[in-house]
């Protein structure tokens, strides 16, 4: 029996796929931006409104994740973008190389921004990277 | 549940050291998570176990994971306490400028190979 030495950061092989991710999309020209918030915090409002704000003056594709349904994907086409529902089958975030197979079902050559939807969560979100050159977090607070 | 994608990013990353290192079997490995990433020890460990359990390299090989407090340092007073959910306010002169000492470490240590 040895003992070996590791010393690596446990999410090493997302840090890997992300990188190749964000490498990508930067070759395309996209800008990346992952979305997060609470469960039902207004994530997909906020970007219909911007989808339709936008349109005609940037091509946006959107890739959503959640945890049962393709609703919130329904919601996106509806509003007039791309997108790919990602379903994580109970996983409470979203990982690289789920966005990597994502990418496949995507038409890159227009975009001009990807959102990506991240599953309604703000604990693990944060701690997986997925090739994003920013993250928002859209907060939303009590009426009074 | 993040504990179920940890356990699976740490037996990626165990399967292929043990690959590189021409181990027939893992009996243990040791991992430091800092408190700041609300990781549950007991979720993990068991985790690990369902997914080495199905994995001839790792059947029954053992996690140990050691969790580092979440430390501060006060910038004004240099009072040094632990953070308890996130709140990084002093609790000698009540200010929120302090400097994280550990409990964001995130690595895999080392493991025990045959
Ligand atoms: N009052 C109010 N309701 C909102 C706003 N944004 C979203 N909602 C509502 O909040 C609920 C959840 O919104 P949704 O966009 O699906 O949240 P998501 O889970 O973060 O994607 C829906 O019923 C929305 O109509 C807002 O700015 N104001
Ligand atoms: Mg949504
Ligand atoms: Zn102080």
């Amino acid at each position: 029996m040895s003992k070996v030495s590791i010393v690596q950061n446990i999410l090493a092989v997302n840090e890997r796929i992300s990188n190749d991710i964000h490498q990508l999309l930067a070759e395309r020209q996209v800008c990346t931006i992952n979305l997060m918030s609470s469960a039902g915090a207004g994530k997909t409002t906020l970007l219909e409104q911007t989808i339709k704000r936008l349109k005609g003056r940037l091509e946006i594709g959107v890739i959503e994740g959640d945890v049962e349904t393709s609703a919130d994907a329904e919601r996106i086409e509806a509003a007039g973008a791309q997108a790919v529902q990602i379903i994580t089958q109970g996983t409470c975030h979203l990982e690289a190389h789920m966005v990597q197979i994502a990418l496949n079902e995507l038409d890159l050559e227009p975009l001009d921004i990807l959102f990506i939807e991240n599953v309604g969560n703000l604990v693990c979100p944060a701690g997986w990277n997925l090739g994003e050159d920013l993250k928002i977090v859209v907060v939303s607070t009590n009426r009074r | 549940m993040h504990e179920l994608s940890i356990a699976d990013a740490i037996a990626e990353t165990v399967i292929e050291q043990a690959t590189n290192h021409h181990a027939s079997h893992v009996k243990h490995v040791s991992v430091r998570i800092g408190e700041a990433n609300a990781v549950i020890s007991e979720a993990l460990i068991f985790c690990f176990e369902v997914i080495a359990s199905s994995n001839p390299l790792l059947t029954g090989a053992q996690l140990k994971v050691d969790i580092i407090p979440h430390q501060a340092r006060c910038r004004w007073c240099d009072c040094e306490f632990h953070v308890v959910q996130y709140i990084t306010q002093c609790p000698r002169c009540g200010r929120w400028e302090a400097e994280m000492l550990s409990g964001t470490e995130f690595l895999i240590q080392d493991m025990e190979i045959d």
